[in-house]
C-alpha cells in the first residue's frame, strides 16, 4: 500500500510539472510584445542621477531632450522642432513642438528651463560638469527656450542629446523608479533583477505609433542562457552580445545579426608618470611592439576595428585616419628604441579588470608581444572596484587595458588627455595638445576638424596611450523582427522595430 | 523554556556578529560605491560630492551604528545600486531563493530515498554498483554545468521548459533539478549507508523473525532509524543552498537573493549587502533551529544530552 502511495505522489508531481511546463511555453506567443535580454538592471531613471550605460539604452525610449542623436551620429530635433544659433555662437534659441508627457500634461517652456537648470546644477546633477559652458537658460513665451553660453562651446548640441539633459515635468518627483518623459514608450513596471516593462505611449508628438505595444527588458546576466532563450523564442533580441558568442548565433536561420562598431576606444593605458615610461622612446617602443591584428583575432574573434588614436573610426567625421602610419607595428624598430633608451630587462606590471574578459585577453596577448622585444610584463588581474580605485583613481599602475565609451562629440573623448584633466589617468602631458583641445570648442566646421586632426596626431606620436581597437557590437535578433538601427551611442531604439 | 530563551539570545548575538563582520569586511575592500557609480568618467569633485551625499565620509563606526539603529527600528534603508528601498527588494527575492532551495533539497530527497533503500536492500547487486557509479558522477558535476546541460536538453532540444528568467513556477524546475542531482548523489550514499547499518542491527533481526513483511521492516524500523542522518545531511544541504544559489540564479537568470547579493557586492552597496546577509543568516539560523527540533523528535536519546 505504502509503495503504491509513493508511486501515486510521484506521478502527480510529474503531471504537475508537465502542466506547468505546457503553460510556460504557450505564454510567449503575443505578436506585439517584444522581449529584450539585458545583463544588468538600470541604476536610476532620474536623469540627474543616472550614470550607467545600462540605463541610458532603456531610457532613450522613455525620455527626450530638446534634441536627440540619430543613427548616423548627428543631432536631430526632438522636443525642439528647430533652433537658431546667433553669429557669436553663444545664444541658442530652441522652438518647442506641441508635445505631451506620459502623465498627460503638455510640455511647457518652463519644464524645459527647469530640467536644464537642474542638469547644470552641481548640487543636483551627476553630469553637471558637462553643462558648465551654459551661463543661463530662460524661456521666451510659451514655445521658445534660450540657452546662453559663457563662450562658444561647439559640443553643446551633442551634450543636449544625453539622458542628463532630458525633459520631465517641473512638478515630478520620484523619477528614479517612476520616470515621466515624452518618449514613445513609458515605464509601467520595474522589478529589479527580473524585468523592466515599457508600454507604448499613444500621444507621442511624432503622431507615430510604434509596432510593439509592450516591451520587456529581461535581466539575464549569463549570456549562455540569453542565447538559448533567443533560440527558443523566449527572447527576441540580445543587444551588444560579446564577440566570443558569435559562433553560437551565426548561421542560425531564425536569427539575424547586426554588427557595428561600438564607439568604444579600447586602449593600453601607459602610465606616463612612471620613471621608465616617462621616456618617450620606451613608450614608442611599446607602441611599435603591438600587433593589433593578432589581438583582434585572439581576443575579439576578429570582430573589431583597429584604431590608432583616442577616437573611434565609428566617428568618421573626426577620426584621423593618418594616425595609422605614425607608429606602425615594427618589433625591430621597437627593440632598437629600447636599447637606445638604455633599458635592458625592463620589468612592468599590467593591471587588468577581471569584469571585462575582452580587456584581460587583450592584455595577455600584449604582455606576450612585449616579452618578444624584451620587456617583462607581470600580469595582475583585479576586480572592477579595485581597478577603479588603484588604476583610475590613484593612478598607481604601469600598464592596463580598458575601454572608454565614446560620445557623439570628439571633445568629450579627447579632453580627458589634457594635463590638468582629472580623468587623465595615463598622466599624459603636452602643452600643445592642451592648447588644441581648448581651441577645439571655440571653432567650427573644417577649422574644428583640422584642430582635432592635429591633436590626434600629437597624442598618438607621444603615446598618451596605445590605442588598440573598437570592438564590434553584435545585435542579434529574431529574424522576424525588422527595423534595427545601429547607433554610435548606447541606445536601443525600440520604436523603430517591427515585425 | 530556558532552552528557547538561550536559543533566542544566541540567535541575536550571532546575527549581530555576522552583520558587524560583513560591514567591516566590505569596508576594507578597495573601491567604494561613489567610485563604482561614476566609473571611468569620475573626477575628484564629483566623487567628493557623491561620497558626501551617500554618507561615505563618516567614520565606519558611526555608519555601522546608524545602520544598526535603523535595522532595529525595522528600517533596512535604501539601496545605492537600485535607488529604491531595500525591504521590498528583499521581499521580492526571498520567495524565489526559498522555493528554489526547498524544492532542490525536496527533489534530492525524492530521488535519493528510493534509490538509497534499493541499494541497501539489494546490497551487492548490479543495481547497487550502477547506482554508486552514478553517484560518483553526480558528486563530481558542478551544478552550473549541469544547469547548462539541462537547459540544452529540456529548453533547446525538447522545448518543454523555459531556459531562463522567472515567468512561472515552471521556471524553477530546471534550476531545482540542477541543484538536486548533485545533492541526491550525496544523499543516496547517506541513505544507503544508514539503512544498511540499521538492517544489520539486532532489532531488525527480531522484527524479521516475528514475521513482519519486508516493507514493514523497512519503513517502520530501518528507515525510521536512518531518518536521523538523512535529516541531518539534508538540513545542512538546505542551509547551504539558502546562502549559496548565486551561481544557479545567475545561470538561470532567477531574481533571487543570490543575484541581488552579487549585484550589491559588485557595487559595494553596503546597505543592501547588509540587509541580504542578515536575511540569509536569519534564515539559516531558523533552519538550524528547526532541524534541531526535527532531530529531537526523531531521536529521543538526543533530548537528554
Amino acid at each position: 500500500m505504502q509503495v503504491n502511495n509513493t508511486l501515486k505522489t510521484m506521478i502527480t508531481i510529474v503531471m504537475l510539472v508537465l502542466a506547468l511546463a505546457g503553460g510556460a511555453t504557450t505564454a510567449a506567443a503575443d505578436d506585439d510584445v517584444l522581449n529584450i535580454a539585458v545583463p544588468t538592471d538600470p541604476d536610476s531613471f532620474d536623469p540627474t542621477r543616472s550614470v550607467a550605460a545600462a540605463t541610458a539604452e532603456i531610457a532613450f525610449n522613455i525620455y527626450e531632450g530638446l534634441v536627440k542623436s540619430t543613427p548616423e551620429g548627428k543631432v536631430a530635433g526632438a522636443l525642439a522642432s528647430h533652433w537658431e544659433i546667433d553669429p557669436s555662437q553663444t545664444v541658442y534659441t530652441f522652438y518647442l513642438r506641441e508635445a505631451y508627457f506620459h502623465d498627460g500634461s503638455p510640455v511647457t517652456a518652463d519644464d524645459v528651463v527647469n530640467a536644464l537648470n537642474r542638469a547644470r546644477d552641481p548640487q543636483i546633477s551627476q553630469r553637471a560638469g558637462n553643462y558648465q559652458a551654459i551661463a543661463s537658460v530662460y524661456s521666451l513665451g510659451d514655445n521658445r527656450v534660450v540657452i546662453e553660453l559663457k563662450e562658444p562651446y561647439a559640443p553643446l548640441l551633442y551634450e543636449l542629446t544625453e539622458l542628463a539633459a532630458a525633459v520631465y515635468p517641473k512638478a515630478a518627483s520620484g523619477l528614479a523608479s517612476r520616470p515621466i518623459g515624452t518618449g514613445p514608450y513609458m515605464l509601467e513596471e520595474w522589478r529589479p533583477n527580473q524585468y523592466i516593462k515599457l508600454v507604448r505611449f499613444d500621444r507621442h508628438w511624432s503622431g507615430q505609433k510604434p509596432f510593439f505595444r509592450e516591451v520587456y527588458f529581461r535581466i539575464i546576466p549569463d549570456y549562455n542562457s540569453a542565447v538559448i532563450s533567443l533560440k527558443t523564442g523566449n527572447i527576441d533580441l540580445i543587444p551588444r552580445l560579446e564577440a566570443s558568442f558569435l559562433h553560437q548565433v551565426e548561421n542560425v536561420p531564425q536569427l539575424t545579426i547586426h554588427a557595428a562598431p561600438m564607439n568604444v576606444v579600447q586602449l593600453l593605458a601607459v602610465n606616463n608618470a612612471r620613471p621608465a615610461l616617462s621616456d618617450l622612446r620606451i613608450r614608442q617602443a611599446i607602441a611599435m611592439a603591438i600587433n593589433r591584428d593578432q589581438i583582434i583575432i585572439g581576443a575579439a574573434w576578429g570582430q573589431a576595428e583597429k584604431l590608432h588614436t583616442g577616437l573611434s573610426p565609428a566617428m568618421p567625421e573626426f577620426y584621423n585616419t593618418d594616425t595609422a602610419d605614425l607608429l606602425p607595428y615594427d618589433p625591430a624598430r621597437a627593440q632598437a628604441l629600447l636599447s637606445e633608451a638604455g633599458y635592458s630587462n625592463l620589468e612592468l606590471t599590467m593591471t587588468l579588470p577581471s569584469a571585462y574578459p575582452l580587456h584581460v585577453q587583450t592584455g595577455e596577448i600584449i604582455a606576450d608581444q612585449l616579452r618578444r622585444i624584451g620587456i617583462n610584463v607581470k600580469i595582475e588581474i583585479v576586480e572592477w572596484g579595485t581597478w577603479l580605485e588603484k588604476v583610475y583613481n590613484q593612478r598607481d599602475y604601469d600598464l592596463s587595458v580598458v575601454g572608454l565609451t565614446g560620445k557623439l562629440d570628439p571633445h568629450t573623448s579627447l579632453s580627458r588627455y589634457v594635463s590638468t584633466n582629472s580623468r587623465n589617468f595615463t598622466n599624459y602631458r603636452n602643452p600643445e595638445f592642451d592648447r588644441l583641445i581648448d581651441e577645439g570648442i571655440r571653432v567650427s566646421g573644417p577649422e574644428r576638424k583640422a584642430v582635432y586632426d592635429q591633436a590626434q596626431e600629437i597624442m598618438t606620436k607621444d603615446v598618451a596611450a596605445v590605442f588598440i581597437m573598437d570592438p564590434m557590437q553584435l545585435n542579434v535578433l529574431d529574424a522576424q523582427i525588422k527595423g534595427w538601427l545601429n547607433y554610435p551611442v548606447y541606445v536601443i531604439d525600440v520604436a523603430a522595430l517591427y515585425k | 523554556m530556558r532552552y528557547l530563551r538561550d536559543r533566542i539570545i544566541s540567535f541575536a548575538a550571532t546575527l549581530l556578529l555576522i552583520s558587524a563582520v560583513t560591514f567591516f569586511a566590505v569596508n576594507v575592500l578597495p573601491g567604494d560605491p561613489a567610485l563604482l557609480i561614476l566609473g571611468t568618467e569620475g573626477d575628484p569633485e564629483r566623487l567628493a560630492s557623491l561620497r558626501q551625499e551617500l554618507g561615505l565620509n563618516q567614520p565606519v563606526l558611526i555608519r555601522f551604528a546608524g545602520w544598526l539603529t535603523g535595522m532595529l527600528r525595522g528600517d533596512l534603508g535604501r539601496s545605492i545600486r537600485y535607488s529604491v528601498d531595500i525591504a521590498p527588494l528583499i521581499k521580492n527575492a526571498l520567495p524565489v531563493t526559498l522555493l528554489l532551495a526547498v524544492s532542490g533539497v525536496g527533489l534530492a530527497l525524492l530521488i535519493s530515498i528510493p534509490i538509497g533503500i534499493g541499494c541497501a536492500v539489494r546490497h551487492g547487486s548490479l543495481f547497487e554498483t550502477l547506482s554508486l557509479v552514478m553517484t560518483q558522477f553526480g558528486m563530481a558535476l558542478p551544478s552550473f554545468w549541469l544547469g547548462l546541460l539541462l537547459i540544452n536538453l529540456f529548453a533547446l532540444r525538447l522545448g518543454i521548459l523555459p531556459p531562463a528568467g522567472y515567468t512561472s513556477g515552471a521556471s524553477l524546475i530546471l534550476p531545482a533539478l540542477a541543484l538536486a542531482l548533485p545533492r541526491a548523489a550525496v544523499l543516496i550514499r547517506v541513505v544507503r549507508g544508514s539503512v544498511l547499518d540499521a538492517l544489520n542491527q539486532d532489532y531488525i533481526r527480531t522484527a524479521r523473525s516475528k514475521g513482519l513483511p519486508q516493507y514493514m521492516v523497512l519503513y517502520k524500523h530501518a528507515l525510521k532509524n536512518a531518518a536521523v542522518s538523512i535529516a541531518a545531511v539534508s538540513g545542512v544541504q538546505l542551509t547551504q543552498l539558502l546562502g549559496g544559489t548565486i551561481v544557479i540564479e545567475q545561470v538561470f537568470g532567477l531574481p533571487g537573493l543570490g543575484q541581488l547579493l552579487l549585484a550589491a557586492a559588485l557595487m559595494r552597496d553596503l546597505p543592501l549587502v547588509q540587509g541580504l546577509v542578515v536575511t540569509s543568516a536569519a534564515l539559516i539560523l531558523a533552519v538550524n533551529f528547526g532541524l534541531d527540533l526535527v532531530l529531537l523528535s526523531l531521536d529521543p536519546r538526543l533530548r537528554y544530552e
